[in-house]
């Protein structure tokens, strides 16, 4: 499954926080399915974030271990002004991630300032995104193929996926609100203010 | 000298064997079985017409250019990952409000697929048959049973099929996210593993049984036979058959004969 | 020589069949043998199903008339060539059939009161004669409206009944006994389907003709 939603994070997707509060955080991983569920095991996983300039990114993956979900690592020491970027490689895992402590809580399924999630568009096609939890914004990503030889698509197939698209939240404005990559290309979304948004898929938002 | 002696030129026993493979209907079967190096499961069907009858004493009816009309459809499930190697999506950095962000190198996992394709067509053959006369269940029957396993050039059949399979290997194909420019190789790694040789081993062991248990029926009567039904107060008239041979006579014409013999 | 000819189906019924055919047809049928006008004309059979009711012969002064039975044992066909022979004048000529078999003639013999001549006989006497009859007669094919349906029936020619004197006598119980077997044997309708065994449906285009123990006919498949 490959489908445009922050609410569900996947293989394709990662979900970042931008800590720039000194502090203590704790979170939790937890299936998507989940998510209004009160943990097993209340915010095991946590992040000391020190004194500094920052600017760092680190990268936890998640895993599942038995029937829990496992970051790696657990626990992490970093800087004010760096990055926390989540990935989990299985394809068969749907997760978000959740927490609170220093400089406020977070929610991969209502995004707010600092939040960033990245997208690898699969497929050909119009994806009209929208805010699943309050409808705040919306955007359009249209995802293209290349027409040509076979040797030359892949050539250029290859080069373009090095390179990624961005698209700025702020508050009610979407910058840019529409845009267009190609087929295996990602779109990094960063919020920079809002007060818990999705990036979900029309479709997928008119159901919930 | 039998009770009954009745005989039919090769004239007739064309518009016999017509009306006979008529009566044979459609038949179908469907399994599973090997399709190069993939298990696919698979539903057939088959009708027969057309033939010309040759008559050849002292129990062999030829038919020659009979058409086998059949319908293939298969279903093969296939790991793509053994197809097309292993893809990921590179480590893709660019700048943020947060800073340069990198996301980690994405490997896709490829799925494993369930091709459906199908294939109609049709395909001539000529076999030998011999008249078996059976007396089951209280019938009597004479069929005209084929002899050993009838030659089928399904070469033509198997290279449509293969085509048909590039077709719905490309459609099924489509979809997968991340497969771009690699469904072209995707497909021809398929067809490459597959083959003609592939299909034809699938096919062959699919119609060929329709042709080697092919069995016309040209007589078929209760033991009991009913020579005229009750009507009124006046009850039934019933002769038992006794006996029946068949054989194929040669005189200035070459004759089907049915021998019958019965009693009050 | 093929059996079909100019044809595409042939089927041959040998007179040994016929006559299977026969006793199968008229032992399911004995009503179809056996006619009476009174059960007191005497059996076998026994049972009243196995006779066909016929009206008593009439005639002024009898009341209720002369109540009269006739009886034919199961007949056995030849075709064509004679094999067991035939009395003269009989002869068995091309396409035809010779039958022989046996009639019972009955009548009821009453006797009238001498104290009262009017008054009708109230005591009856069954009186019984059995005569051997040779025959000869042919066979006819009857179509119906669909193709390959249709039926063989049996027309009686001729019988011989031997040495009755005077010869007049003969000429008149030949000829009676002519027409009741025709009409009997009539009933006998064979379908083309049970002359073949039902080999081989086919629309009828020549016979039924007899030669060579055989009834054969001959058509093309429908």
């Amino acid at each position: 499954m490959t489908v445009l939603d922050s609410r569900s994070l996947r293989y394709v997707d990662t979900f970042g926080r931008h800590f720039t509060e000194p502090g203590r955080v704790r979170y939790r991983l937890t299936s998507a399915a989940a998510v209004c569920l009160p943990a097993e095991e209340e915010h095991p996983f946590a992040i000391d974030v020190g004194e500094g300039s920052g600017g760092r990114q680190h990268d936890v993956v998640v895993a599942l271990k038995g029937r829990s979900l496992r970051a790696d690592p657990p626990s992490l020491k970093i800087a004010a002004g760096d990055v926390v970027l989540w990935h989990c490689p299985s394809a068969s895992i749907a997760y978000a991630v959740q927490g609170d402590g220093a400089g406020g809580s977070f929610d991969s399924t209502a995004m707010t300032a600092g939040t960033l999630y990245t997208h690898a568009f699969g497929t050909v096609g119009d994806f009209e995104w929208t805010d699943a939890v309050r409808g705040a914004v919306s955007g359009m990503v249209r995802v293209t193929t290349l027409d040509g030889e076979e040797s030359e698509i892949c050539e250029k197939w290859m080069g373009a996926l090095s390179h990624g698209a961005l698209v700025t939240i702020h508050g009610d404005r979407v910058d840019p609100p529409e845009l267009s990559v190609l087929a295996g290309q990602t779109v990094f979304f960063a919020v920079t203010d809002a007060d818990g948004i999705s990036i979900t898929e029309g479709r997928l938002a008119e159901k919930s | 000298m039998p009770d009954v002696v009745a005989a039919i030129d090769e004239g007739g026993a064309n518009d016999l064997l017509q009306d006979a493979a008529a009566a044979l209907g459609t038949l179908s079967d469907s399994g599973s079985g090997s399709l190069g190096p993939f298990v696919a499961n698979w539903s057939a069907s088959a009708t027969f017409s057309g033939g010309t009858v040759d008559l050849i004493a002292p129990d062999v009816v030829r038919l020659a250019n009979v058409r086998m009309d059949y319908s293939v459809a298969v279903s093969v499930s296939l790991d793509l990952s053994d197809i097309i190697p292993d893809f990921c999506l590179p480590r893709i950095c660019i700048p943020t409000p947060f800073g340069s962000i990198c996301t980690p190198r994405i490997c896709i996992d490829w799925p494993t697929i369930t091709i459906p394709f199908s294939h109609s067509s049709f395909v001539n053959f000529s076999a030998d048959f011999r008249p078996v006369v059976t007396l089951v269940g209280g019938e009597w029957r004479v069929d005209l049973v084929v002899l050993g396993t009838p030659f089928l050039q399904l070469g033509p059949a198997a290279a449509a099929l293969l085509a048909a399979l590039g077709l719905a290997a490309a459609a099924v194909l489509a979809p997968i996210p991340f497969i771009g420019p690699i469904l072209a190789l995707a497909v021809a790694g398929i067809l490459a593993a597959i083959g003609v040789a592939g299909i034809l081993g699938l096919l062959g062991p699919i119609l060929s049984p329709f042709v080697s248990g092919l069995t016309f029926n040209v007589f078929r009567q209760p033991q009991l036979f009913e020579v005229v039904p009750a009507s009124g107060s006046d009850a039934a008239v019933n002769v038992t058959l006794t006996a029946v041979t068949a054989a194929v006579v040669s005189t200035d014409e070459d004759e089907l004969v049915l021998n019958v013999d019965f009693s009050p | 020589m093929s059996l079909t000819e100019a044809e595409e189906v042939h089927a041959g019924l040998h007179e040994s069949g016929a006559n299977d055919l026969l006793t199968a047809f008229l032992t399911a049928r004995p009503r179809l043998l056996n006619y009476r006008s009174s059960p007191l004309v005497p059996g076998p059979p026994a049972a009243a199903s196995a006779w066909t009711t016929i009206p008593p012969l009439p005639f002024p002064g009898v009341p209720g008339g002369i109540h009269w039975g006739v009886q034919f044992d199961l007949p056995e066909i030849d075709f064509h060539p004679d094999t067991a022979g035939l009395p003269p004048p009989l002869t068995l000529g091309a396409q035809r059939f010779a039958l022989r078999t046996t009639v019972t003639l009955t009548i009821l013999c009453g006797t009238r009161r001498r104290e009262d001549p009017e008054q009708p006989s109230s005591a009856v006497t069954p009186l019984r004669a059995q005569l051997k009859l040779f025959g000869v007669g042919h066979a006819n094919a009857v179509y119906f409206g669909t193709p390959g349906q249709g039926e063989i029936t049996f027309d009686v020619d001729a019988i011989e009944i031997v040495d009755i004197e005077p010869v007049q006598l003969e000429a008149v119980l030949e000829c009676l006994i002519r027409t009741l077997l025709d009409a009997a044997l009539g009933n006998v309708r064979l379908p083309l389907e049970a002359v073949t065994a039902g080999a081989f449906a086919f629309a009828l285009v020549r016979g039924p003709e007899i030669e060579d123990d055989q009834l054969k006919l001959y058509g093309n498949v429908l």
